[in-house]
């Protein structure tokens, strides 16, 4: 248990009281820049156009940095060839708002003439959409240079719609509308002569998409307009509004998107010779049950989240009933199915998207599985394989007398080298082979029965449903999620300063019954979400944000406090 | 242009899915699954058995067709025929050729038809329960076949009907259809059997047998096979369900019946049902949970002349089409008939009313749920 025993002994007080124990006063860490998600980029457009309005186009690959893309997201720019990209894909949204299908149903005016320049109409369209993209209020200067650019496309052009479209465009490529970049002011506080506060729009913009994976509604929008949203009663009733919106389940979908490297979806092929029941449905099924199961868990049931690893209760599709083993009514859609008690099936890590996923096209890989598990779901690091590993030894081969996956890993790991990482590995990556490598059930493997049993950091386990339970029993598993939710909301790794606000954090999610709205709810209100510190290296009257200062009741430009705002930047 | 080929170019479409609300199975149910209580079934192969082996001589030869017993009328009309049909104008193209004996039989007289009779290596199943002759009594005395095992008195007059008619001998038509599975692949519905434990054990016991047509076609995999363990939903047409009959699992063979029986496909052009009687069924149970076998009945021979004949691509009608391809004339198979007819004698006239059948079938695991919502749900 890594609750230190003062903590743990308050905390415990603290319930005894029936109080909440105190938010450690922990400043955040430096300030985070980071490269709106494909998934985000869509939730802006339909945002601001609609879903009639689509996205087409690839963007530039994610960048996964301890576990989290999320963290990977504040390490990016844009390359030239991905700037071309988004480019393409906002020339493509604004051909398709001004098209002749939508024009009406999309902008707020028509133009005098359409082919002529409209500068009023302009006007109206730049500030309708641009609120939405920039998340901000717009200034007087955001508009008049589009007005400008609009105005000297329609003359040139002779198309009112043209000038338009290169004002949308402008906004679209815009780094404010890519890059969520953090803003805050100087507000020193005795011994922390570095902390900063997040501006309002900041803290809109940090906390919707912590909660709803998009921008701030106009509500959230308009506290933060009105200089509010800094105010901790103001700030804890919008979370609580945001927490019982529809959006959560977006917020809750993209976090466990991110830490389950669901992304690996996108690439997921099997060779059909030896699954010939695969196909791209049924990878997708897999992916949404998983995610279904965890929503309807945590969010529409508020359920423990260490049930996650107990619960017989999922959504099935009729494929992937066949992989399962269940009879399934739906034709096309989805079923709350519960699986047999007889079944070693129980919980998360029995779910076919983990059996797929982590696994090899033509086969299950304990040692992948073991992997994952100790990354994703404990929080602990395991050093890559080295180079110059002999896997001869490990490929299925029916004619040697390793027939099971224990037996050639029990080959592989004699090697001392392996041995080390292995150990942590496969114990429970084997304890899950009773799943192949699409997560059907299986009992043997070339005729020979497959030994699930193992022991799980000092736990024995006969087989997957107790391993299950030995995950939802380990401490290491809810502070797992504390950690990586709160580096997931913020946009980086914890500081040093931060820890103790991790520490409360878990003593909190722990008297909350393990609830997860209640521990998104305690890091959206922490005094660490909403402050920063300024990086030694940035003297505080640089301005280093590219986003200007602004004042938070009109939206104009200006200097805020005696020097300026600084704004965070991560390579 | 032999306009008749294109009844075998032609596929239907086999996409029927059921509408069933979704509703999951019941815990007692999964759990009865799961228990192997109750297993499912979803048929993966169903042929009619052509002795491959030994399918005996047709020592008269072959039966002809519509197109050579008229093949003065079908020249002089061929071109124009060709004409109205490539233009669309199927009735228009029908109207030309000779009166359709397949749409009315009694349009033509009997033209005869070739039986066979000499030996066969059939599979099948002693039905009657005797060794049957054609020298026994009443019409419905026939010559029994003596198995590839050596078994004998196995009914199957289908092979008298058919025995000598082309498309049906080994690598005929028939037998290159089967082999591509296009009545299980290609079919709008499929065949279940649930098989209920009643006493003993799943390896040995004594078990209730249903069986059922589903709502819906089966899944392929990447190969073109079944997928295993995929969920079906019954037909909701209860025509389509049958009732309980008794059988039993021993030393690794199925065995169940007589049951009646109605059994839905919807296969290229023919969109029909068997009806069997006192269908009886014989199985190896496979390692791998799925089962092979023969289904042996008596084929009422009504449903059979129109399963044979009722073939439509949209309104119009193709039955001499493809009596045409597979090698026999309606009229000729309608007289037939009641001649290998051996079972169910009409208590008023005598005459036998339907003729013992053997189909060929593979089955594997599947999990069967019966239409209405929340009802009962037979399992793997």
């Amino acid at each position: 248990m890594r609750i230190p025993s003062t903590l743990a002994v308050a905390a415990l007080i603290a319930v005894l009281l029936g109080c909440e124990a105190a938010d450690p006063t922990v400043t955040g860490g430096p300030l985070a820049m980071r490269r709106l998600t494909a998934e985000q980029y869509r939730n802006a457009i339909e945002d601001a156009f609609g879903s009639q309005v689509e996205v087409a186009g690839r963007f530039e690959p994610d960048n996964r940095r301890e576990g989290l893309n999320a963290l990977g997201a504040a390490m990016v720019a844009v390359t030239p060839s991905g700037f071309e990209q988004y480019e393409a894909i906002g020339r493509s949204i604004a051909d398709q708002v001004t098209s002749p299908e939508l024009r009406e149903q999309l902008l707020p005016c028509q133009p005098d003439t359409p082919s002529a320049a409209d500068a009023a109409c302009t006007e109206q369209v730049v500030r309708k959409f641009g609120r939405s993209l920039l998340r901000r209020p717009l200034t007087e200067e955001d508009v008049q240079a589009r007005i400008e650019a609009a105005s000297l496309a329609a003359e040139t052009q002779q198309d009112f719609y043209a000038g338009l479209r290169v004002a949308l465009v402008s906004m679209l490529v815009a780094p404010e509308f890519l890059f969520r970049v953090e803003a805050a002011q100087p507000a020193p506080s005795p011994g922390q002569e570095n902390r900063l506060e997040l501006t309002n729009l900041s803290l809109a913009s940090k906390l919707s998409y912590f909660l709803w994976n998009r921008g701030p509604d106009d509500a959230l929008l308009a506290v933060a307009q009105r200089g509010e949203l800094t105010q901790p009663a103001v700030l804890a009733r919008e979370v609580d509004r945001m927490l019982a919106s529809e959006y959560l389940v977006d917020g809750v979908r993209a976090y466990f998107e991110d830490v389950l490297l669901f992304d690996k979806f996108d690439n997921l092929s099997k060779d059909v010779g030896q699954y010939p029941i695969f196909n791209n449905r049924m990878a997708a099924d897999a992916r949404e049950q998983t995610l279904r199961f965890i929503v309807d868990h945590l969010v529409a049931q508020q359920a423990d989240y260490r049930t996650l690893f107990t619960s017989r209760t999922l959504p099935m599709t009729r494929s992937l009933g066949a992989v399962y083993g269940i009879p399934v009514r739906a034709v096309d859609g989805w079923e709350t199915a519960v699986l047999p008690q007889n079944q070693p099936r129980v919980g998360l890590l029995s779910h076919a998207s983990f059996a797929m996923l982590f696994a090899h096209p033509g086969r299950s890989s304990p040692t992948l599985r073991g992997v994952f598990l100790r990354e994703a779901l404990l929080c602990q690091s395991i050093p890559e394989a080295p180079a110059d590993i002999d896997f001869t030894q490990f490929v299925a081969d029916v004619n040697a007398v390793h027939n099971t996956a224990r037996d050639r890993l029990d080959v592989h790991s004699t090697q001392a080298s392996c041995r080390k990482c292995h150990v942590l590995t496969d114990p429970i990556g084997l304890g899950l082979e009773n799943f192949d490598g699409i997560g059907k059930l299986r009992t043997t493997e070339n005729g020979v029965p497959i030994d699930t049993s193992g022991d799980f950091d000092g736990r024995d386990f006969s087989g997957p449903a107790e391993l299950g339970q030995a995950f939802a029993d380990n401490p290491l598993v809810s502070a797992c999620l504390v950690q990586n939710l709160y580096r997931y909301a913020v946009g980086r790794e914890e500081t040093r300063g931060e820890r103790p606000l991790l520490r409360y954090l878990e003593a909190s999610f722990e008297q909350n019954s393990y609830k997860l709205t209640a521990l998104m709810r305690d890091i959206a209100v922490s005094e660490a979400f909403r402050t920063a510190t300024a990086e030694p290296q940035s003297p505080p009257e640089q301005v280093v944000s590219s986003e200007p200062a602004r004042d938070a009741e009109t939206g104009s430009s200006a200097a805020v406090g005696d020097a300026a705002t600084i704004g965070g930047k991560s390579t | 242009m032999k306009y008749a080929t294109l009844f075998v170019l032609l596929l239907c479409v086999t996409g029927c899915g059921d509408k069933s609300a979704s509703v999951a199975p019941t815990d007692e149910v999964v759990a009865a699954a799961a228990e192997d209580k109750v297993r499912g079934f979803v048929f993966t192969q169903w042929a009619y058995d052509i002795p491959r082996e030994d399918p005996g001589e047709c020592p008269e030869g072959f039966n002809i067709t519509d197109e050579d017993f008229f093949s003065e009328e079908y020249a002089s009309v061929r071109e124009e025929v060709s004409r109205r049909y490539n233009a669309g104008d199927r009735e228009g193209a029908l109207e030309l050729l000779p009166e359709d004996a397949c749409r009315d039989p009694g349009v033509m007289p009997d033209p005869g038809h070739i039986l066979f009779e000499g030996s066969a290596s059939v599979d099948g199943i002693n039905l009657d329960g005797i060794d049957s002759t054609l020298a026994g009594a009443g019409q419905c005395a026939h010559e029994d076949f003596v198995s590839v095992n050596g078994e004998a008195g196995v009914d199957n007059q289908y092979w008298r009907l058919m025995g000598c008619v082309k498309g049906m001998r080994p690598d005929g038509l028939f037998d290159r259809l089967f082999d591509t599975k296009s009545t299980i692949l290609e079919n709008g519905y499929s065949t279940l059997l649930e098989i209920k434990l009643v006493s003993g054990t799943k390896t040995n016991g004594k078990v209730e047998a249903r069986l059922f047509t589903s709502a819906g076609p089966v899944t392929k995999d990447a190969n073109d096979n079944v997928v295993p363990d995929m969920s079906q939903i019954v037909h909701e047409d209860r025509m389509f369900h049958s009732a309980a009959f008794p059988g039993q699992i021993k030393d690794g063979v199925f065995t169940a019946g007589p049951v009646d029986a109605k059994l839905k496909f919807k296969v290229q052009a023919i969109d029909n049902y068997y009806y069997f009687r006192d269908l009886r069924i014989r199985a190896e149970m496979l390692p791998d949970g799925g089962m092979k076998g023969v289904l042996a009945g008596y084929w009422d021979i009504e449903n059979a002349f129109d399963f044979l004949t009722e073939v439509y691509i949209g309104p119009v009608h193709l039955g001499r089409a493809a009596a045409n391809n597979i090698g026999y004339q309606c009229a000729g198979v309608y007289h037939a008939l009641p001649r290998v007819a051996d079972g169910h004698p009409d208590p008023q006239t005598g005459a036998c009313t339907s003729m013992s059948t053997v189909i060929q079938f593979a089955a594997i695991p599947a999990f069967i749920i019966m239409p209405e919502a929340g009802s009962e749900v037979a399992a793997r």
